[in-house]
Order: structure tokens, then C-alpha cells, then sequence
């Protein structure tokens, strides 16, 4: 039997010494999305949990059991973060229903425009939002506000919706 | 089978998202410096705007027609081109991003989906899109890369349906009959012309010709058309490859003719190319320093200067790029030229695997360089680009690019977003 050649024991860079201290693994990403995950890979920061004990002296936390994930903002309010976009509001047309000048809307695109939802619609090309009515076969847009009058679309070539609206923003 | 969709006057349609009026309306795009023509509206192409026209040419043109022109607003359309490709891929399992609005689909026939639903598959994604994204589409679907590519150039064409399936050898035929040949992906006015020379004046007659004879003529690449557009696939999935050289570099807003302006803008050059070359986790050896200029006569074309400064040991520390940038400058600087544009080439690039320790420098110290880096990028990151600048990059901003008539960032800047009333 020959010595020459085969493996050599202890050959090698062991398992887990390199960068990340631990074992690794290669994963297909999609190319997009490569320099996020690098980012977040070398990145400290990340959500905190609620409430987090310093390991002192050996006497654990009796809350450690009970962590759970953090309260993420984004998670809350946008389901589909694609479909999403943030626009501000100028006018009073909506106050009646907490919408205030300079408030900020969180508009979801991928949503259905049912009867009754605040939408985002396009009318002869401006933006406005207003509440969307559809009733006996007409369509109408409601403003929430005594001072304006709703309108009725004549014909669907003059409105489109631009998006639905799930939250506003509002600074007291 | 493979499709390939890709966005309609890309620039455009992001501008109309926000700006809905412009729907109907011609509409351009412009490149950096608000230098020439680099989107149409369909409107604007059945004006007349030829693709790529300096914008001073056409000015007036544009006012007396009531054309919309904006200046390019890549923040925006890269946001965009990501919530397309994002939401495409989670309604297709296979996609291959091919640039900031196209991408290939690859439909596998045997498991996922029925060929007979495939024009219907492509309508949902059609329509999922625009209501999402707002970004009209359109879809080619063909056995192969290129075919996919001629069944979207007429799908565009073609404004009734937006989805055009290359089934059967009939369907191909009749879709090469209708284009020409430097429409065929890979095919440009070089090839164009030889390929004429030789009377193959057709799409369809480059398919009939044997595939050998072009091989001969002009190479394998070509000979990979030829298959292609016979709906045999030898174009495969892209698998990226790390980046071989960095290159940042822009023309000036002005011309420059001092040299701190010129390090000024330089210097945000190399912080740029450092950020990308830490984003690859790569390392430098060679950088290489180019400066544009005008010459005493007006009419010469640019001349360049530029030199070399090869790094001791592979480096992605930006601090010591910039001082190196700095020695390059002065040494190609001269006092009597007015400069134009500047720039930067990382090269000799390897990555972190393929590192030797640096034998006059402690593991200790460089890895507090690397530590201060990581520092500066993730501020960088939170709180936006430039937040943290190196001293080398302070100075006037007159360098900077022109772009009068940039639309707002609706979808990176709290104070630029979509006003409703």
C-alpha cells in the first residue's frame, strides 16, 4: 500500500475559524439583493428585544424566558412593502376623518378599491384623496368634509385609483 | 420556454407614476448633465425625437411641442426597477435580472407551468405589475433567449396585447420576417454590415445559414445566434462573476481649472469606488488616476492624462486611496488647462480569501483601519449617503452634475414625496 499522497490529517483550515466563527454555508441569492444581506451581515445593529438583562455575576433574568421580538414600526404598518408608497397630504378635503394637511398617507397599490376605502385617485390626470363610494351602479368620490361637495365620475376614462390608503401619519 | 419581460420607456413610465397627467403626453429623459435624450415617451417618438439627441439641439423643439423634460432621476428609477423585480420574482420562481427594467423568466414546461396557460401566466404578471408598481410591461415568450427578446420587440410594438408567444416554427418565421437584422440581439451595425456583404440581408436568412460557415466567418458567438433564432438554447443563466476593475467617474457640472476643486470632486470618486469595492468584501492593488481635458483650441477633442500608483499590499482603505489620489493630482495637474471631468480605476482586484497578511503593517493596526471603515459605511448607510465625508471631499459644489430638472426623490426623501390633495 502506497503512503504517497491521500488525505493529510490535520490539513486544512479548520472548520469555524474564519470570519464569522462558525461553520459556513453557501446560499444562492438573488443578485439584487446581495449587497442588503452583506449589510446586514456586517452590521451590529439590529432590533433590540424589549428588554434585554446584562448577564452579571451569574444571576440570570427571570424575564429571559419571555423575550420576544422587537416592536418593528414597518412590520405594523406595511404589508406589502413593494406595493407601498408615502405621500403627503395638502388640503383640508379629509379632516372630518383625521386626515390633516401635511399628514402623511400610507398608500398600499396592491390592495382592492372596495366601496368605502380612502383611496388615492387620479381624476383628469391630479391626485386627490378622497373616500371611495360605489353605489347603484355609480361611482363617487367623498370627501370628509362638510365644506366640499361629493362628486360623481360621469365616465371611468376620468378616474383611476392610484392606491388605497391604510394609515395616515399624523404629528400632534 | 423563456420570456423576456421588459418595462416600457422605462424612465418614463417611473415619471408617470407620479405625475399621471403626463400620461397621454410626449415626455423625454435625460442623461447625466442633462446631455442627451435617454428615454421617450411613445408620444415623443412619433414626434420625431431621435434616441440619443443632445438636448440642446432640440430644445426649442420641445417647447414649441409641449414636451415634458426631465432630467434623470436614478434614485428613483433604481427604487422602482427593485419593487418590479422584487414583486416579478415573487410571482415567478425563476428570474434572471438582466438590467435595471429587463429580466428573463424561465417557465419549466414539465413541472411548473403548462405551455398552454403560459399567455395567460404572462398577462397576470402584465397586470399585477401596472397595478402595483404602475410600470406598464411587456412580455416575449420563446424557446430561446434571443427569440424572446425579437417576441418582445414586437410585443412593444404591438400596443393591443403586450404578450407575444413564439410557439411553433410557423410563429417564428413570421416574427423574424418583421424585423431587421440589427434588431436581433447581438447583432449591431458592425455585424450588420458584414453579414450584408456576404447577402445574408435577414433574420431569416442568418437562420438558414449553416451554423458552421458562420462559425468560420465570425466566430462562436455569432454561430450561438444562429442556434438561437432556430430555437435550439445555448445562451445559459448568467452567473456573475466578481467585478474585474471599479471605474467611477463623471464629467464636471463645469469645467474646472483649480486643483482643490478638481481633488474635491476626485475624491468623492474614490469614496464611491471604495464603497463599492467594500461592498464585494474585495481588495485593490492598482489604482489608476484620469483626468479630461481641453486642450487651447476648442474644437481638438478632450485629451487625457493619467497615472498609475500600485499599492504595496491589496488594500480597501479609502483614507490611504485618498492621500495616493492626492500625490497623482498634483503630479497631473496643470495650471493653464480646464478640466472637464475626472475619475478613478480600482484594478488587480481579489478578495478577502485570497489576503496575505501585510508584513510591515500589524495585524493590530490594520485591522483599526478596517474597523474605522466599517464605521464611516454604516453611517453612511443609516443616515444617508455622505453623512460622513472625508476631509478631501469638502470644497465647493460647483463640480456637480447638472440636473435642473430632476423630478422629486417620491420615494427616498420625506421632503420630496407625492403631494395629493
Amino acid at each position: 500500500m502506497s503512503t504517497w499522497g491521500g488525505e493529510r490529517y490535520g490539513a486544512g483550515r479548520p472548520t469555524g475559524s474564519g470570519k464569522f466563527n462558525s461553520p459556513t454555508k453557501v446560499v444562492r441569492l438573488p443578485s439584487h439583493r446581495v449587497t442588503d444581506v452583506l449589510k446586514y451581515l456586517n452590521s451590529p445593529s439590529y432590533s433590540l428585544p424589549f428588554y434585554s438583562a446584562k448577564v452579571s455575576a451569574g444571576f440570570p433574568s427571570p424575564a429571559d424566558d419571555y423575550l420576544e421580538g422587537s416592536l418593528d414600526l414597518n412590520e405594523y404598518l406595511i404589508q406589502h412593502p413593494c406595493a407601498t408608497f408615502f405621500v403627503r397630504v395638502i388640503g383640508d378635503s379629509m379632516i372630518d376623518v383625521g386626515i390633516f394637511p401635511n399628514d402623511i398617507l400610507i398608500v398600499d397599490r396592491s390592495l382592492e378599491p372596495i366601496s368605502g376605502k380612502v383611496v388615492i385617485a387620479v381624476l383628469n390626470g391630479e391626485l386627490t384623496v378622497k373616500r371611495l363610494i360605489k353605489k347603484q351602479g355609480e361611482v363617487w368620490l367623498y370627501p370628509e368634509n362638510a365644506a366640499y361637495t361629493p362628486l360623481r365620475i360621469q365616465s371611468e376614462s376620468e378616474l383611476s385609483i392610484w392606491g388605497v390608503v391604510t394609515n395616515v401619519i399624523h404629528a400632534l | 420556454m423563456i420570456a423576456l419581460l421588459d418595462c416600457n420607456n422605462f424612465y418614463v413610465s417611473c415619471e408617470r407614476v407620479f405625475k399621471p397627467k403626463l400620461n397621454d403626453k410626449p415626455v423625454v429623459v435625460l442623461s447625466n448633465n442633462d446631455g442627451c435624450v435617454i428615454a421617450r415617451s411613445n408620444q415623443a417618438k412619433a414626434l420625431g425625437v431621435p434616441m440619443g439627441v443632445p438636448y440642446f439641439q432640440i430644445k426649442k423643439f420641445c417647447q414649441q411641442n409641449n414636451i415634458a423634460v426631465f432630467s434623470s432621476n436614478y434614485t428613483l428609477y433604481g427604487d422602482m426597477s427593485h419593487r418590479v423585480m422584487t414583486i416579478l420574482q415573487s410571482l415567478e420562481p425563476n428570474v434572471e435580472i438582466y438590467s435595471i427594467d429587463e429580466a428573463f423568466i424561465f417557465f419549466n414546461c414539465k413541472e411548473n407551468h403548462k405551455e398552454s396557460n403560459l399567455e395567460l401566466i404572462a398577462n397576470h404578471i402584465r397586470q399585477y405589475l401596472l397595478k402595483t408598481t404602475g410600470i406598464p410591461t411587456s412580455i416575449g415568450i420563446a424557446p430561446t433567449k434571443t427569440l424572446a427578446k425579437v417576441a418582445n420587440h414586437l410585443a412593444k410594438q404591438n400596443t393591443q396585447n403586450g404578450v407575444i408567444l413564439l410557439k411553433t416554427d410557423q410563429d417564428i418565421k413570421q416574427a423574424l420576417a418583421q424585423l431587421p437584422l440589427n434588431k436581433i440581439w447581438g447583432i449591431g451595425q458592425g455585424y450588420m454590415r458584414q453579414l450584408l456583404n456576404l447577402g445574408i440581408t435577414t433574420p431569416l436568412l442568418l437562420a438558414v445559414t449553416p451554423p458552421k460557415q458562420i462559425r468560420h466567418q465570425f466566430g462562436v458567438v455569432m454561430e450561438r445566434i444562429v442556434y438561437e433564432l432556430n430555437g435550439i438554447a445555448c445562451i445559459t443563466r448568467e452567473i456573475p462573476t466578481p467585478r474585474q476593475q471599479i471605474i467611477v467617474s463623471r464629467a464636471f457640472g463645469m469645467p474646472l481649472v483649480s486643483l482643490s476643486e478638481l481633488m474635491s470632486a476626485t475624491s468623492h470618486y474614490v469614496v464611491r469606488a471604495f464603497e463599492k469595492l467594500r461592498e464585494e468584501d474585495s481588495f485593490t492593488q492598482q489604482l489608476q488616476v484620469f483626468v479630461n481635458y481641453q486642450s487651447s483650441h476648442q474644437s481638438f477633442p478632450l485629451q487625457q492624462k493619467i497615472l498609475s500608483y500600485v499599492f504595496t499590499q491589496p488594500t480597501q482603505d479609502t483614507r490611504l486611496a485618498l492621500a495616493k489620489v492626492k500625490n497623482c493630482l498634483e503630479k497631473l495637474y496643470c495650471s493653464k488647462k480646464v478640466y472637464k471631468k475626472s475619475g478613478v480605476i480600482l484594478s488587480a482586484i481579489t478578495n478577502r480569501t485570497q489576503q496575505m497578511n501585510d508584513f510591515f503593517i500589524s495585524p493590530v493596526v490594520a485591522e483599526r483601519f478596517a474597523a474605522v471603515m466599517k464605521v464611516i459605511d454604516q453611517t453612511n448607510i443609516k443616515l444617508g449617503k455622505d453623512s460622513l465625508l472625508f476631509a478631501a471631499q469638502l470644497g465647493r459644489n460647483n463640480w456637480k452634475m447638472q440636473a435642473e430638472w430632476r423630478s422629486p426623490r417620491y420615494t427616498s426623501q420625506w421632503s420630496e414625496l407625492l403631494l395629493v390633495e
